[in-house]
């Protein structure tokens, strides 16, 4: 059974229709990405899934159990958690108040506590500036800064919204680089929503191409990397294969 | 060319000055300060006294020539900086010699009730302005300005140190002076004026001379001191650990002793303002929880002050329509209730105000911003009204309000907090309920609750994606800050003894959200802070009442320029508008 499991999702922005009928799946232990054109309903998706935005028709499941009804605090409490684009730093906040929020839902005390130092210890960089103002951070420091939010609520699965939006190329790799190490690793479930359609696939599982609200292909990431069609639509039409 | 002549300094200088004194006659602030004495001294043979009055006109000219001072070397006037100065000087005083002789040929009364010939002999400095010599009149005015515009440039030109040292100095002379009556009277109250009067205050009020030379000479030791280490934070850093807890335990030991004299030494009158100001810091308190740190702008916040005094005058007025039923209830009870009155009602009035909250909650939850803002100051209007309405007059009084509301009691004394030594009492009960709030709020602030109103004030859909129940935790934030108002309600209710719809109306609001922002928004001691300059001094300066809102308009407007985070602000408002040594590393 899938953890994660979308069957014919419609979502609606008052009366424009963003998602039309959206099924996909992601399994325990998956790095699923999204990829498509800017409005294909990437973000949109993410946002149905944890909550934010209320599927009009078809439903959501985790791990079997149906969630497309549940606030999305609730939701949260589940462990879906949302990293959304543009990564919604409490800029007035320091980075530890950042993380303790993202363990919002969570009572256990000593257990926040390990985890702030796991999440140190895979962002070396945020526990030198634990005290600083999270607004005061690099673009990349923020992004890490939201993922390891994110961790802090010990998802079941973790939405990646844009992680390498507005960064330079090397922090890109950075930012791959520990999604790869995160789920290799650690085991985390990850759906990642990219325009860097080629690095996606790369740290991918599988993929799915969504185009104006459908799921346009699917399957394994190395195939989505090698199809004519994908490659000459979001990988610049190098056409490696 | 005459564009050219419009950009010259000191032209500018002047005109804004010239014109910015006539438009504060014109308003008739100027004459309703004319009998406000700052300082009295002996001078060309007379006893001669500057009025606040005149001493604004005198600043306004001053501000001219040092605005006009083109910026020279440090500690140097630039070279053209004094000559500058008192052209824009002189430009400003001309500007008032033609206001006077304007207004000594067309009566501008018939619109400004103000403009009167003591108004024009003010600014003109002269005694029957323009009648007689009126050339030797003019000369003198221009002199004078030009005399004030050079020594604002004199001024502009130096030292920084100096002018740090000088600042404190001139700003202790006027507030003493200012405030010369109100110290007088506390002074009189402990039976000790008589030693002060004649060499720093006089007779009619206002500082003496030496007084003010004694003052301005403390002040600037003071300064020198500080320079060189000697203020008490830097003697207390450095002590030994131990010693420096024991010394910080002994100061707050002492402050706290002071705190309960303090009405005691204030006398009656000054106690009643203390009074006021710690009502308003207790709704400030309240206000702080909803508007500071869930960041939910409520402009109706008076409603729940007005549900709980209602609450309060209902359940323990002598007029009450529930009069009856409370007296049976009390006769029942009186042998098994030591707390009657005063003590039922501030529970209930809590409660209601908090359940009021709560309920106004629940519609608006949905709104953000300045939407919340428009439903909120509805919502205050609604509860105005309805408490005004003949409909329920026969409950609430109408426009009469509601009189006889019982005085407090000292718990299980039965003795009633009335009569001369009210304000006195009062203010203990008063700063009990702000030692509260203070508590609830400081708690509530580094609890999960804060931190989640904190995510909600910062970004309300991340917030929710991070698993915060919004409807819970705003509502929460709602309901704390309705209750400590519904609790300042009923204090206000016992303080007055008699409440009419008209307390409620939409300025206090107004009032508690500016006090918090000039405070420093999220900030609770700048909460105390906020009360004490905006209910504080204008309740002080009772001349100033008619002015209070234009004062006010001015300081906002001033304050959000040089200190948008505030005038003691939390350490979250500091690090966004005042990032220091933490730049952000490039991407």
């Amino acid at each position: 059974m899938a953890l994660l499991e979308l069957r014919d999702v419609h979502s609606y922005y008052d009366r424009i229709q963003a998602l039309k009928g959206v099924s996909l799946e992601v399994a325990e232990g998956e790095v699923v990405t999204l990829i498509g054109a800017n409005g294909a309903g990437k973000t949109t998706t993410l946002r149905t899934i944890s909550g934010l935005i209320r599927p009009r028709e078809g439903s959501i499941y985790l791990a079997g159990e149906r969630i497309s009804e549940l606030p999305a605090h609730a939701i949260v409490a589940k462990g879906v958690v949302h990293v959304p684009e543009g990564r919604g730093i409490f800029g007035r906040l320091t980075v530890e108040e950042n993380l303790r929020i993202g363990a919002f839902t969570r009572r256990d005390k000593a257990g926040i506590q390990t985890d702030l130092d796991a999440v140190f210890a895979t962002f070396p960089r945020l526990r030198e500036r634990r005290r600083q103002a999270g607004g005061t951070l690099s673009g990349g420091e923020q992004q890490m800064l939201a993922m390891g939010r994110g961790l802090m609520a010990r998802p079941r699965i973790l939405l990646l919204d844009e992680p390498s939006m507005g960064l330079a190329p090397i922090l890109v790799e950075e930012i791959f680089a520990i999604i790869r190490r995160l789920n290799r690793e650690q085991g985390v479930t990850i759906l990642l929503v990219e325009q860097n359609a080629r690095a996606a696939l790369e740290v991918a599982h599988r993929g799915y191409v969504l185009e104006t609200g459908h799921v346009r292909l699917a399957g394994p990431a190395a195939e989505l990397l090698v199809d004519p069609e994908v490659t000459k639509a979001y990988l610049g039409g190098e056409g490696q294969g | 060319m005459s564009r050219s002549l419009l950009q010259h300094p000191s032209l500018r200088s002047g005109l804004i000055a010239g014109l910015v004194t006539v438009f504060l006659g014109l308003v008739g602030f100027l004459s309703a300060f004319q009998d406000d004495a700052l300082l009295v001294g002996h001078l060309l043979g007379a006893n001669r006294s500057l009025t606040l009055g005149t001493a604004v006109v005198l600043a306004a000219l001053i501000w001219a020539g040092a605005r006009a001072a083109p910026a020279g070397r440090p500690g140097w006037p630039a070279p053209r900086g004094p000559l500058y100065g008192a052209l824009a000087g002189l430009v400003a005083a001309l500007v008032l010699a033609a206001f006077a002789r304007l207004g000594r040929s067309v009566d501008l009364r018939a619109i400004f009730p103000k403009a009167s010939p003591e108004l024009y002999d003010m600014v003109a400095f002269s005694g029957g302005a323009f009648a007689g010599e009126a050339g030797w009149e003019l000369l003198r005015l221009l002199i004078l300005g030009a005399a004030m515009g050079l020594l604002g440039a004199l001024w502009q030109g130096l030292a920084p140190r100096s002018r740090r040292l000088a600042t404190p100095a001139i700003l202790l002379v006027l507030g003493l002076g200012v405030f010369a009556e109100q110290f007088l009277l506390v002074l009189a109250h402990n039976g000790i004026a008589e030693h002060f009067r004649g060499w720093l205050f006089l007779k009619g009020g206002g500082l003496a001379a030496p007084g003010a030379i004694l003052v301005a000479v403390l002040a600037v030791a003071a300064g020198l001191a500080a320079e060189r280490g000697w203020t008490p934070r830097q003697a207390l850093a450095r002590q030994a650990p131990a010693r420096r807890r024991a010394i910080l335990s002994l100061g707050w030991t002492l402050a706290l002793a002071l705190t309960l004299v303090l009405p005691w030494l204030l006398g009656s009158y000054h106690s009643d303002v203390l009074d006021t100001v710690g009502l308003y810091a207790l709704m400030g308190l309240g206000l702080n929880i909803v508007v500071g740190f869930a960041g939910m702008l409520d402009l109706g916040y008076v409603a729940f002050f007005a549900l709980g005094a209602y609450t309060a005058a209902v359940l323990t007025s002598k007029e009450s329509f529930l009069a009856p039923c409370i007296r049976l209830v009390e006769g029942v009870c009186a042998e098994h209730m030591p707390l009657t009155g005063f003590w039922v009602a501030v529970p209930a009035a809590v409660l209601v105000a908090g359940l009021g909250g709560v309920l106004l909650g629940i519609p608006v939850l949905k709104m953000r911003g300045d939407y919340l803002a428009i439903i909120t100051l509805g919502f205050g209007e609604i509860i105005r009204i309805l408490a005004q309405s003949d409909w329920l007059r026969p409950y609430l009084g109408g426009s009469q309000g509601i009189a006889g509301i019982a005085p407090a009691t000292i718990p299980f004394s039965g003795i009633a907090v009335a009569g001369l030594r009210k304000p006195q009492l009062l203010f203990y009960l008063i700063l009990a309920a702000c030692l509260l709030a203070v508590f609830i709020a400081r708690r509530l602030r580094d609890s999960r609750l804060g931190r989640a109103w904190m995510a909600i004030r910062e970004d309300e859909d991340v917030a929710e994606a991070m698993g915060i129940h919004l409807v819970m935790t705003k509502l929460m934030a709602f309901g704390t800050g309705a209750a400590l108002a519904g609790l300042a309600g009923t204090l206000f209710g016992v303080k007055l003894t008699t409440i009419y719809p008209h307390s409620f109306a939409l300025l206090v609001s107004i009032n508690i959200l500016a006090l918090i922002i000039v405070g420093g928004m999220g900030s609770i001691a700048g909460v105390m802070v906020g009360a004490l300059v905006l209910v504080g001094l204008p309740e002080l300066l009772r001349d100033f009442q008619d002015f209070r809102w234009m004062a006010f308009g001015a300081v906002l407007v001033w304050m959000m320029l040089n200190r948008p985070e505030g005038l003691l602000p939390d350490a979250e408002r500091r690090r966004e508008l005042r990032p220091e040594g933490a730049p952000a590393a490039a991407d």
